[in-house]
């Protein structure tokens, strides 16, 4: 290879660098130059190969040279100080623990001192520039500057106060700090950038290892090196020369790398990526390995992920069963993911306009104010999203809804001209059409491609737009009000039904619900009919099963007993219509559960409804309709069956409440029978009738170990566990089957507990942990396996101190059973503290209190 | 105050080609023997004593220039000068190992740096694999050495070659990417 040949395979290699894949090839083919084009791939193919390649130091690499240094400078004195140990040292210079020393006190401080060979005059003028800095800032949570001057070495430093304590990350983890802990601190960490800021100084460099925490929670901003002061609020570009390229990439905002002015909005970004990795414990974007030029552009062009997402990511369990602390998913949903992504933003104009904002948007979070942060608009998110996939999105979404939108002004420009009156009208049942089975086609034809979200929330904004211009402008054709029901109910199944997969927007669905059931209900009003007043009653089911998820019962509650009293009445009208009775027991078992759930439930209530359901669904009359398969593919018979021996174990469960053992066996035994029953309407059963049969097993296999039938409880627990574990074979996605397969060990593990069989007992609820712990990292919101974990881990607990009582190694098994009782009196207080501590765990924790009690040496 | 190291850098920073080149084939071999006696008095001293390999050039430099404080713009010839040093002081230990283990000549290692022989083996490709690539980028070559023998930042690397950072990474880059392309394909 020849000089001018290199120098050009150099530059197009620098070029194809910075191109997204697709262009990339598009480039390479382009290059007409076989051996160069083999060359250029070759290199970039080696690139990411290379990353690490000879990246540290062979010095270092040999293992011959430290970060700690042989160091002329310790025990020699620079002003008043001596210098006691090497605390730090970067490029240019190195801190000290220093010690001044008279009569009357001690004081120790850190002395910062330019390193010697590295003095040239830049570096000098930045040394002073950040004691300039320093010494106009005076506030508690900012090291303070004492004292400076020049060495005897004619080297130039100054002496700071000494802060004792961890970086911040490191002592929000050793201290295992909750979320308002962390939230606390990191508002003072704000306090402090705002001081700096109305002292027109820009930090330009906050990361968590220049924050160090002290033992009393105070946090303190050091190093302002490369800060700058702001000339009467000027704001400046980033030096082009090698100071400008020092800061730290992770926590640099995208005009800091990119090299464009930075102002005060830049520190927001920062103290934006603070608060990211404080609560999911990962940074938004992940540079590791990255080229300088690749972080600009990823900077510069992404939106990094919601915190609720990172968080199911991160906060992994390790050996120890430590654990990396995250924020749960459910509480970062919503406010602190808006707060968080608006100090993210690309565009600083976009951010809090302070430092202040921010911080007080927090306290608002914090005391449960609303906050100002918003989420980004649907359509802001999608032209983000089409700036990148052009093509791709252009040919699956763009089109199709340019056809839909196209049309439908059309329409209403036709009818608004009142002339050619067939053509609109022709032209108004296309869009009609459209608006009931095409929107829904394209969606459904879409929904499950990956990286179509975006579009399916466009198609549901354009769909719901067209429908809100539809109904403003509907007259009294009936049918079209149906259509328009139908149509609103479809999309909020998209956006946020309870039922199959949505678009996470519970409250938009709720709204499109609240739109659907308005015309149900003139609908039925006007015509009295049967069939709106049904259709109502359904949408306030599935606008109750929406709140259930969200945990807000209150609304539930009013259209549970909503939908009630409508199947109440229709029941008293029909007294033979199958449907109606089969549905009023679904009505039922869901009130039921609703009480149960409820902080102030009533037992008896939630009792008294799982028995209503019951007999509802008894009195369904026997008839050939039966075993017919309605559109969701189940016949009633399974319907019936299903709710049948829901609410029998629902019986049950309160009855192991209550503590009356017999009632409970009785009726998970006909539990059991109803699950048999459903099984069978099948061959070979239908997997989610399997789990159900699982279930019921369970149950009896725990309550049969609780009344010492052990030989019996083994073996239904045994068969539980089979079946799960068939199922969850079959299907590792089948969440419930994972579920249960949990649950199945711990039955098991809870009659080898019985038959004091520790080890077996152990092993099996150990594994339980695991499913569980792993289910609550993907599924914070699932309250019930939360509480199945918190029962695992106090059972673990238990059998620890049984161990305490039959070992030599007392001491260590109850330091051990104090740990997981612990941990599980931390499930029960976490889930008092969001208000989702079902009624029925209302004892835990006064009972995990008295176990801990029980485990003090 | 000059010594004769001073004035040879002078010459480098001033001079012509010609001379540029004659004063550094005299300066090469003052400062590799310089950093071989450091090298070889840090690394073997009993108790682990370390240091980092920039402290450890600009100590050679202290001492051979006889000065307090550095002289900036002849600084960065100094440090081109002793990554080259560098280089050659790890690369010839390895060499000596390798030809020591295979008994063909006899060569005193007293005052060779004492470090592990696993990587001797690479070290020669990567030197060979250097060769190569200063026929035809020199710059790249030079960069290779402050940063990997010379244990200089992108920014330090960017000063001493007085370009930029955005420059030193993207080179360094295309250069680690030939480097190992080359190593491994041999």
């Amino acid at each position: 290879m020849n000089t001018a040949e290199w120098l050009q395979i150099k530059d197009l290699v620098s070029q194809a660098i910075d191109l997204p894949d697709d262009q990339r090839v598009r480039f390479l083919a382009s290059i007409s130059d076989s051996t160069i084009r083999t060359e250029v791939k070759d290199l970039l193919a080696s690139m990411s190969d290379s990353a690490d390649f000879i990246e540290t130091p062979l010095m270092v690499e040999l293992g011959a040279v430290e970060n700690e240094i042989v160091d002329r400078l310790i025990g020699t004195t620079i002003g008043n100080y001596s210098l006691l140990k090497r605390l730090g040292s970067g490029g240019m210079g190195a801190v000290y623990l220093a010690k001044r020393e008279n009569a009357d006190f001690t004081q120790f401080a850190a002395l910062k001192i330019i390193k010697r060979g590295m003095d040239s005059e830049a570096i000098v003028q930045r040394f002073s520039n950040e004691r300039r800095i320093l010494s106009s800032l005076k506030h508690p949570n900012i090291a303070q500057l004492i004292d400076g001057g020049i060495s005897a070495d004619g080297l130039p430093f100054f002496v700071m106060e000494y802060v004792e304590g961890e970086p911040l990350n490191e002592f929000c983890r050793i201290h295992d700090l909750g979320l308002e802990e962390r939230l606390d601190i990191f508002r003072k960490i704000c306090s402090a950038v705002e001081h700096a800021h109305k002292n027109l100084v820009v930090h330009r460099d906050l990361k968590p290892s220049n924050i160090i925490v002290t033992e009393d929670s105070v946090p303190k901003l050091l190093d302002f090196g490369i800060a700058k002061v702001l000339a009467n609020q000027e704001t400046l570009a980033t030096e082009t020369g090698a100071f400008g390229k020092m800061l730290t990439p992770e926590y640099a905002s995208p005009e800091q790398i990119a090299g464009k002015p930075v102002t005060t909005t830049s520190d927001v970004y920062s103290l934006g990526v603070i608060l990211y990795e404080l609560l999911t414990n990962q940074r938004p974007f992940d540079f590791r390995g990255r080229s300088y030029e690749d972080l600009i552009d990823t900077a510069k062009r992404t939106e990094p992920p919601r915190p609720s997402q990172t968080a199911s990511r991160s906060g992994l369990t390790s050996e120890e069963g430590s654990r990396a602390f995250s924020v749960p998913k459910r509480l970062l949903q919503g406010d602190l993911d808006n707060i968080i992504l608006k100090a993210l933003r690309t565009d600083p104009s976009e951010r809090y306009d302070s430092v202040r904002q921010f911080s007080e948007d927090i306290s608002r979070y914090l005391t449960g104010k609303p906050v100002h942060a918003r989420p980004q608009t649907a359509r802001y998110r999608f032209e983000k999203y089409y700036m990148r996939h052009k093509i791709a999105v252009l040919s699956a979404a763009m089109v199709l809804i340019s056809l839909i939108t196209g049309i439908s002004i059309a329409t209403w420009q036709a009818i608004a001209a009142s002339r050619e009156r067939s053509i609109a009208e022709r032209r108004f049942r296309e869009v009609r059409e459209m608006a009931n089975s095409l929107m829904f086609d394209i969606h459904d034809s879409i929904k499950d491609l990956p990286g179509t979200t975006p579009a399916r929330k466009l198609l549901v904004e354009k769909a719901l737009a067209y429908l809100d211009q539809l109904s403003a402008e509907s007259t009294d054709d009936d049918t079209l009000k149906i259509e328009l029901a139908n149509g609103y109910e479809k999309i909020a199944d998209v956006q946020g039904g309870a039922m199959g997969s949505n678009l996470g927007d519970s409250s938009g669905a709720l709204a499109s619900y609240a739109k659907a059931l308005a015309i149900r209900e003139e609908l039925a009003e006007k015509s009295g009919s049967g069939e709106q007043q049904y259709a109502a009653a359904i949408l306030h089911s599935k606008s109750f099963q929406v709140l259930m998820l969200l945990n807000d019962f209150e609304k539930a509650e009013i259209h549970s007993s909503l939908s009630i009293e409508i199947l109440a009445k229709l029941t008293a009208a029909q007294p033979g219509n199958s449907v109606y009775r089969i549905t009023a027991a679904r009505f039922y078992l869901e009130r039921g559960d609703l009480l149960a759930s409820l902080a102030t439930g009533d037992a008896n209530l939630a009792l008294e409804n799982y028995r209503q359901s019951i007999i509802a669904a008894e009195s369904v009359p026997e008839n050939g309709e039966l075993d017919q398969k309605a559109a969701d593919g189940l016949t009633l018979r399974e319907k019936i069956l299903s709710v049948e021996q829901m609410a029998y174990r629902r019986i049950g469960q309160n009855a192991i409440v209550r503590k009356q053992p017999e009632e409970a066996f009785a009726n998970y035994e006909k539990a059991l029978e109803k699950s048999r029953q459903l099984a069978a309407q099948n061959d070979p059963p239908k997997p989610q009738h399997q789990i159900v049969l699982a279930i019921s097993l369970g149950n009896l296999a725990r309550a049969q170990a609780d009344d010492g039938d052990l030989e019996k409880a083994i073996a239904n627990a045994a068969n539980m566990l089979e079946i799960c574990e068939k199922v969850a074979n079959d299907d590792p996605k089948n969440y419930l089957a994972v579920s249960q397969l949990s649950l199945a060990h711990e039955s098991l593990g809870s009659v080898y507990f019985k038959l004091r069989n520790f080890p077996r007992a152990l092993e099996n609820l150990g594994e339980a942990r695991r499913i569980q712990e792993a289910i609550k990292q993907d599924h914070p919101e699932d309250i019930y396996n939360i509480g199945n974990l918190g029962e695992t881990y106090a059972f673990i607990g238990v059998i620890h101190e049984e161990l305490a009582k039959s070992r030599t190694r007392r001491t260590e098994n109850l330091a051990t059973a104090a740990g997981w009782h612990r941990q599980s009196l931390d499930i029960w207080l976490e889930l008092e503290r969001n208000g989702t501590l079902p009624a029925y765990y209302g004892g835990k924790i006064e009972e995990q209190r008295k176990a801990l009690a029980r485990c003090r040496i | 105050m000059s010594n004769e190291v001073n004035l040879l850098l002078e010459n480098i920073r001033t001079g012509n080609r010609s001379q540029n080149s004659e004063a550094l084939d005299k300066l090469l071999p003052i400062v590799y023997k310089e950093l071989r006696k450091l090298a070889a008095s840090f690394l073997n001293r009993e108790h682990a004593v370390s240091l980092q390999t920039t402290e450890l050039v600009h100590e050679a430099y202290f001492k051979l220039t006889n000065q307090r404080s550095v002289d900036w713009e002849n600084r960065g010839q100094f440090f081109a000068i002793a990554a080259q040093a560098m280089r050659r002081i790890l690369i010839d230990a390895a060499r000596a190992r390798r030809t020591l283990k295979h008994g063909v000549e006899k060569v005193s290692l007293d005052d060779m740096p004492l470090i592990t022989t696993s990587m001797d083996h690479s070290l020669i490709d990567l030197d060979d694999a250097l060769k190569e690539l200063e026929k035809f980028d020199e710059r790249q070559c030079r960069i290779v050495e402050l940063r990997y023998f010379s244990g200089l930042t992108i920014e330090e690397t960017a000063e001493v070659l007085d370009i930029s950072p955005a420059t030193v990474k993207r080179e360094w880059a295309i250069a680690k990417a030939w480097l190992f392309q080359k190593i491994n394909r041999s």
